[in-house]
């Protein structure tokens, strides 16, 4: 029975697993999500602080051609699967795995579905090292904005197409009137900006 | 490791020896448990078994640390046992002749006597590499090489069955359960088995041992409730007789401080929020200081740890007039640095903060800043290091329901809003006044442009989350007279949900006079039942009614150097600086039961609902419910907000 349910949760983790990296602070909530799905995978970027490159776009973004590494998610499940070892044996004493995790005010960490991953936790480097490879894939923006590194325009994507161009008001969106500063665009996240 | 001894004692917290046999130095923490045992950490006898040393140097290594345990023992009577505090104190003088019951041998082996080699396996080099300080036991994932294979350490369960209790003396409550859980991680193949196996009964009674550690005096009752079988080895804690001896301090430290005298908070590692490690003095004249000793460490940011330093210094001068009572008493924040702490009596030196310096966009945290940072978010930075949580809101379940229990605070708060800080400090300051409109506007001796031109703008008055979300912008007409002219915001209209105001703004304009005001119109609306909006709302509100002298230099003007507290009266320009002081619409950067937490740590007193409500700023409901009181949600009860 015990193997029955473990390979249910590897083969329903396969459909459909999140991987989010957060960062929660008084001057702003912090969230990419990535969305791993058996025939679709999203990246939701409601901030740019965890960014590689500079970037200034928010809102949904699609693989359209190639597909997150195999191995990479066979890596995620064998991770998933371990928690999730740990969290139903702490389950059964009253407990889970989140009540062990370090809860550092205002240290960014990574969830893997409802699990919170530290980084003091020994699953945060290759965890953190997936997400990094996540993000270097060439997603595409279906949806949300796109400001430009002038700060001048803001450009908005509806079904992947770009459907409006206008002035973007710094004084209006931001905290700040001049860079670095941090903006928000409606209630579709926060972009730091330099 | 325990060894019996052959006097008796009262009661004896723990003293540290500093121990040298052979060629290295170690500090020893020894105390006794409630059967007169001696125990000593880290577990250094058997860290003299593996070296293998001679006989003779062996016994002189033991001789040594019986004199200097004797030599500890006088020391801490005399320091520590008052004559009026006799069941501190030890009642018998026989200590002085310590010795182990037991015979060398028996506590450290034959083999060590008769110098047999004892055979090398991966766990023995294990040992041998802990000894040395090669390899941390706190690090489980870290890998090790022998005879061409890779081992990790989390892989000998032995070995980090020996190690718990000087990993545990390095870990606070919060990073032990993190270890813990690295360690059930590592282990996650045998948990769930119900096959009995070695393996299986030493990782259980690892995690007993562990969780006797986290959980203190309630230990036996979370194992029970861990862990299905019995502790194979009922190593008792040392902590009733410590917790006897803390609970008759406390009685004692709860007493409120009487000018000039201080107390030495230290973070209870039982409740890593519960308060922090700083040193509040009562100042002759009846306010108060605290002082942190922090260690700015480089990360991967490029600032100088002295730079940054330095800043926060400079932001806890600024803050400290601002930190005020109900009644207007003050705290002054301090920021030493362990070098200078060194300088304080031993009995006055708080304890490390390690703060390491990170990149622009690395997100601030109490032990980690941006090299961005600056003064709102250190002072609420600082203000976690005396044991203040945060009261922003954390429910949204896309960020994962971590601390959905958390009360969050309406009243103004720099725990939950770092605006709280502008609005409640008064800032002098000094900007560059050189070019239009700034110059035209200072030397035209209209009053109502110049209180127009350094009071708050409409950006000022609203968060720029809100004004994103929830408002809408348009630029109205010019006209040839403005009512209210010496205003820069004037409310239209308001409803419950929504507001309206004018928002005034100077430019620069090329032709005389060189400036123009331009006007924009706000409007604002919550959606039906958003609260965070309506209370936003509100503090907007507020503002737009009462203009206050902006927090910082107008728009088109440069800060000339640091902020000074030194008040002006009203904005005046010398030699192009245009100088004014910035009105603080709050009493204080805290709100009283802030203070009374600062000043009372974990003892019970003023800060008691605090203290209750802010421990479960941290907690979420996953496995059981909140069981927030109601009580918590009133301001008044938390935060001590006047009614």
């Amino acid at each position: 029975m015990k193997y029955f349910w473990t390979i249910f949760l590897l083969i329903n983790s396969a459909f459909a697993t999140t991987l989010s990296q957060y960062h929660s602070s008084p001057s702003g909530s912090s969230v990419q999500t990535f969305d791993i799905g058996k025939s679709k995978t999203t990246y939701e970027k409601a901030s740019n602080l965890f960014d590689k490159e500079k970037s200034y776009q928010l809102g949904s973004f699609t693989l359209p051609k190639a597909k997150l590494h195999k191995e990479d998610l066979k890596k995620l499940d064998g991770i998933l699967a371990k928690i999730k070892e740990v969290d139903s044996f702490l389950k059964q004493k009253n407990s889970g795995f989140n009540d062990l995790a370090d809860k550092s005010p205002h240290k960014s960490f990574l969830m893997l579905d409802e699990f919170r991953v530290s980084q003091t936790s020994d699953l945060y480097p290759e965890l953190k090292q997936l997400f990094d490879k996540f993000q270097k894939q060439e997603w595409k923006q279906e949806s949300g904005i796109k400001l430009s590194n002038d700060l001048k325009t803001i450009t908005t994507i509806k079904g992947g197409k770009e459907v409006k161009s206008e002035k973007f008001n710094v004084a209006f969106h931001c905290k700040d009137q001049a860079a670095p500063t941090i903006c928000a665009y409606k209630d579709l996240g926060i972009l730091f900006v330099e | 490791m325990s060894v019996a001894l052959a006097f008796h004692s009262s009661l004896w917290a723990a003293v540290t020896v500093d121990w040298v046999c052979g060629s290295s130095a170690i500090k020893v923490e020894v105390s006794l448990d409630e059967n007169s045992k001696i125990q000593l950490r880290p577990d250094v006898l058997s860290d003299v078994k593996r070296r293998n040393l001679p006989k003779a140097e062996l016994s002189k290594c033991v001789a040594d640390f019986q004199g200097q345990v004797g030599a500890k023992i006088i020391s801490f009577k005399n320091e520590q046992c008052p004559i009026s505090q006799d069941d501190f104190c030890f009642t018998s003088k026989s200590y002085v002749n310590i010795k182990l019951k037991e015979k060398i041998s028996h506590v450290l082996g034959n083999s060590v006597l008769t110098n047999n080699i004892v055979k090398e396996t991966p766990e023995s080099y294990l040992e041998e590499k802990i000894a040395k300080k090669e390899i941390s036991p706190t690090n489980l994932a870290q890998t090790f090489a022998y005879k061409g294979k890779s081992y990790k350490v989390s892989d000998f369960d032995k070995v980090v069955g020996e190690n718990i209790e000087n990993v545990f003396m390095e870990l606070n409550r919060s990073e032990a359960k993190q270890y813990v859980q690295n360690y059930m991680v590592a282990n996650s193949d045998v948990l769930n088995t119900s096959t009995i196996s070695t393996k299986r009964t030493a990782v259980l009674n690892n995690l007993n041992q562990m969780f006797g550690y986290i959980y203190g005096e309630r230990g036996k009752e979370e194992l029970a409730k861990m862990l299905e079988c019995d502790p194979e080895d009922s190593l008792q804690p040392i902590e009733a007789i410590i917790h006897r001896v803390e609970e008759i301090k406390k009685k004692e430290s709860c007493e409120p401080l009487s000018p000039g005298t201080a107390k030495l908070f230290e973070q209870d590692y039982n409740n890593y929020y519960a308060t922090g490690d700083y040193l509040l003095t009562r100042k002759p004249d009846g306010n108060h200081q605290v002082l942190l000793n922090l260690n700015f460490k480089k990360g991967s940011g490029s600032i100088q740890p002295e730079v940054m330093m330095q800043r926060t210094k400079e932001c806890l001068v600024e803050a400290s007039p601002f930190m005020k009572g109900p009644n207007g008493e003050l705290i002054e924040l301090v920021a030493l640095t362990p070098d200078e702490i060194k300088k304080l009596p031993r009995k006055q030196r708080p304890k490390e903060n390690n703060i390491s310096i990170e990149k622009a966009d690395f997100g601030t945290n109490a032990a980690q800043y941006a090299e961005s940072v600056q003064c709102p978010t250190i002072v609420h930075e600082v203000l976690h290091l005396m044991g203040l949580c945060d009261e922003y809101e954390e429910t949204r379940s896309k960020y994962g329901d971590m601390w959905n229990c958390r009360v969050v605070s309406k009243a103004p708060s720099i725990m939950r809003d770092l605006s709280v800080y502008e609005r409640a400090i008064a800032k002098t300051n000094s900007c560059e006044c050189n070019s239009n409109p700034c110059s035209a506007v200072m030397k035209s001796s209209n009053q109502d442009l110049i209180d127009v031109f350094t009071q708050q703008n409409a950006y000022d008055a609203t968060d720029f989350r809100f004004r994103s979300k929830y408002c809408s912008v348009k630029a109205l007409p010019a006209v040839s007279r403005i009512n209210d002219p010496g205003k820069a915001l004037v409310l239209k209209s308001e409803n419950y949900k929504s507001f309206t105001f004018e928002g005034r703004f100077i430019s620069y304009k090329s032709s005389a006079p060189h400036y123009s005001i331009s006007r924009t119109e706000f409007t604002c609306a919550c959606p039906e039942g958003d609260s965070a909006c309506l209370t936003e709302k509100t503090r907007a509100v507020q503002n737009v009614k009462n203009p206050k002298r902006a927090a910082n230099c107008p728009s088109g003007t440069k800060p000339l150097g640091n902020s000074s507290v030194k008040k002006v009266s009203s904005p005046s320009l010398q030699n192009n600086v245009l100088t004014f002081t910035s009105d603080p619409i709050l009493p204080s950067l805290l709100q009283p039961n802030h203070f009374f937490k600062i000043l009372e740590g974990t003892c019970s007193g003023k800060s008691s609902g605090y203290q209750e409500c802010a421990d479960f700023a941290y907690k979420n409901n996953r496995n059981r419910s909140c069981n927030v009181p109601e009580k918590c949600k009133d301001d008044s009860y938390y935060l001590g907000v006047p009614r």
